[in-house]
């Protein structure tokens, strides 16, 4: 696990990550309700905040494509499969623990305002792990750095507004709301919203199935990336 | 340098199909809005293609779970049947078109398939049967380039090889040809004008004890004349054969004079075999291994005596220099011999594989070298 290690500690060497990913969200568990929407804003925004609190973490990989680390690690005793591995294991749990404090300091300022805490934890963890693949499929796609963020950023600004993670899905035109439906950030307010109006749980898992098939597929892009 | 990444390939072909094939899926799925399970199918079916992509030569058999996803998704969602041409792409791009045959089920459950349906599947087939001739024929293609690339190898090697030969004959025809004429020189040319001279001086002394007395001048001068003269060439030829004799490649003879003038410390020289068989220029590498063992045993390992042996086999000759009796060094700077030999050792191995042998050293208790080369076998020899 000296990978796993190593990510962990390159993630919190970039202050503005320290920034985003602990402050910034626990920020937003302070945020109060707005009238209008089903939750707290800090939890209806907060989608989008682990959109990017992955892509964040995961410029790290996008660099290391550029800088030509894979291509040391093709001559290194590491296949770069395992490398990938741990790595997205140690984001994950970033974020995971990120989740966590999110919704328990939620539960802790919001009360009951904030449906299920276990289970909607459950769906932040997931839809963490899809943003990260996400993230590094879009990494994948280009070879040069800037372009990269730029084009990523862009392509996950316009995921989470469509996806409904910045406004209700109700305010936006029906076709936009149609095609909505194709994007992992739907399913997470989906997921969200079926808690919140104590809805089956039957298809409160069927979205969060979709987002693990999301994230599976963004993985299988993101994996290939070619050595040289 | 052209990329060959950015190539059109017959897998960057079928994944195209892939990917046309799942938006289609997905855009009738838009069209007809349907729910989560069906976007489940439609993801399911993703998942399976790009781990095909993703890893490649995956067993034919696991196309069935695509075919039985189809067949369930199309209890809920008829239109899920067009999705049965993605494994049928696959099916035809593996040459693996028996996992193709329950489609044929599947659609006999359906009744009769409509036209879309009978579409997609010929575009399919078409397709992955185009993408599996194409890859077949650049994997023709890859394997011939290969044998090609192969031969090219193997007579480079072999024409080094030869120009190799060319130079070790060439430099043995010199120097046996050198041996020859000095030979010759020496037992024919040499061995009358020896006689020519001894018979002149006989000659002188013989006519000096009949006459009793000093002869005709003119006589006695010519006769002195004749005898400085064939004197005179006798000195000459020893000259030409000292220059025709291969310098430094003298062989056994020289091999003992390095012994014996080694001033450092003694050396007993122990030979076995037959020298004679040894070529010139496997004496041009002993000998210098000979020198660099005894400098170097005596410089770094301090020591006062050596034991050289020569052993002439009928295959190899092998030269072992070890020395005997050391004493302590006293010169600063002069320690053990370096790992691996230094630059004179370094030469003396490249030498001996450029005639097929090899040296090696041992400097862990006393100093000891062994130079191995190979011999031609002598005629008549059991291989």
């Amino acid at each position: 696990m000296t990978v796993f290690r190593f990510a962990l500690r390159r993630a919190f060497r970039d202050p503005l990550n320290l920034l985003l990913v602990c402050a910034l969200p626990l920020g937003a568990a302070f945020l109060p309700s707005v009238e209008g929407l089903g939750l707290p804003l800090g939890f209806q925004m907060y989608g989008a905040i682990v959109l990017f609190d992955a892509f964040l973490l995961l410029r790290s990989v996008v660099d290391d494509g550029v800088s030509g680390v894979f291509q040391r690690i093709g001559a290194a005793p590491l296949t770069p499969l395992r490398y990938l591995g741990e790595t997205l294991l140690a984001y994950a749990l970033i974020l995971f623990v990120q989740n966590a404090a999110m919704v328990g300091l939620g539960t802790l300022v919001q009360g009951g305002r904030l449906p299920a805490p276990p289970l909607l934890l459950l769906a932040y963890t997931v839809f963490s792990l899809t943003s990260l693949s996400i993230s590094l499929a879009g990494g994948a796609l280009f070879r040069d750095r800037d372009t990269a963020y730029q084009s990523l950023s862009a392509f996950l600004m316009v995921l989470a507004m469509i996806g409904g993670l910045f406004w209700p899905l109700e305010i936006m035109p029906p076709f936009l709301g149609r095609i909505a439906t194709i994007t992992p950030c739907y399913w997470l307010v989906e997921a969200v919203d079926t808690l919140r109006r104590n809805g089956p749980l039957g298809h409160y898992a069927l979205s969060l199935a979709v987002m693990v098939l999301f994230s599976i597929a963004f993985l299988l892009v993101g994996s290939r990336r070619r050595l040289v | 340098m052209r990329s060959h990444s950015k190539e059109l390939t017959p897998a960057a072909m079928i994944l195209a199909g892939r990917l046309l094939g799942l938006s289609l899926l997905l855009l009738l799925w838009l069209r007809e809005g349907r729910g989560a399970e069906e976007l489940l199918f439609v993801l399911f079916l993703a998942v399976l293609g790009l781990s095909r992509w993703r890893f490649e030569r995956q067993p034919s058999w696991t196309l069935l779970f695509d075919e039985a996803a189809c067949l369930a998704a199309t209890t809920l969602w008829p239109s899920a049947a067009l999705g049965l041409a993605l494994p049928l792409l696959e099916a035809a791009y593996a040459g693996s078109l028996r996992f193709a045959l329950p489609l044929l089920a599947i659609i006999a459950l359906q009744g009769a398939p409509g036209l879309p349906l009978l579409a997609a599947f010929a575009a399919a087939l078409l397709l992955g049967l185009g993408g599996r001739s194409w890859s077949r024929g650049l994997e023709s293609l890859r394997l011939e380039a290969d044998g090609e690339r192969r031969e090219r190898l193997d007579l480079e090697s072999l024409k080094s090889e030869l120009v190799s030969d060319n130079l070790n004959s060439a430099r043995m025809a010199g120097a046996a040809e050198r041996g020859r004429i000095a030979r010759e020189l020496h037992d024919h040319v040499g061995y009358a004008l020896t006689a020519a001279h001894l018979a002149l001086q006989a000659f002188g002394i013989l006519r000096q004890a009949e006459n009793g007395q000093a002869g005709d001048g003119q006589a006695e001068e010519l006769l002195a004349e004749a005898g400085a003269r064939v004197e005179q060439g006798l000195a000459l030829l020893r000259s030409t054969l000292r220059g025709l004799a291969p310098e430094g490649e003298e062989g056994l003879e020289s091999f003992e004079e390095i012994c014996r003038r080694f001033a450092p410390a003694r050396v007993d020289l122990e030979v076995r075999g037959d020298t004679d068989r040894i070529p010139v220029f496997a004496w041009a590498v002993l000998a210098p291994c000979l020198k660099e063992a005894l400098s170097n045993g005596t410089r770094h390992g301090g020591a006062r005596s050596f034991a050289v042996s020569l052993d002439v086999g009928p295959s190899i000759v092998r030269l072992a220099v070890r020395s005997g009796e050391t004493e302590a060094i006293a010169k600063a700077g002069e320690g053990p011999v370096p790992a691996g030999g230094g630059q004179g050792l370094r030469n003396l191995r490249r030498r001996a594989r450029a005639v097929g042998g090899n040296v090696n050293v041992e400097a862990a208790a006393g100093f000891r070298l062994v130079c191995v080369l190979p011999l031609d076998e002598p005629a008549g020899a059991p291989s």
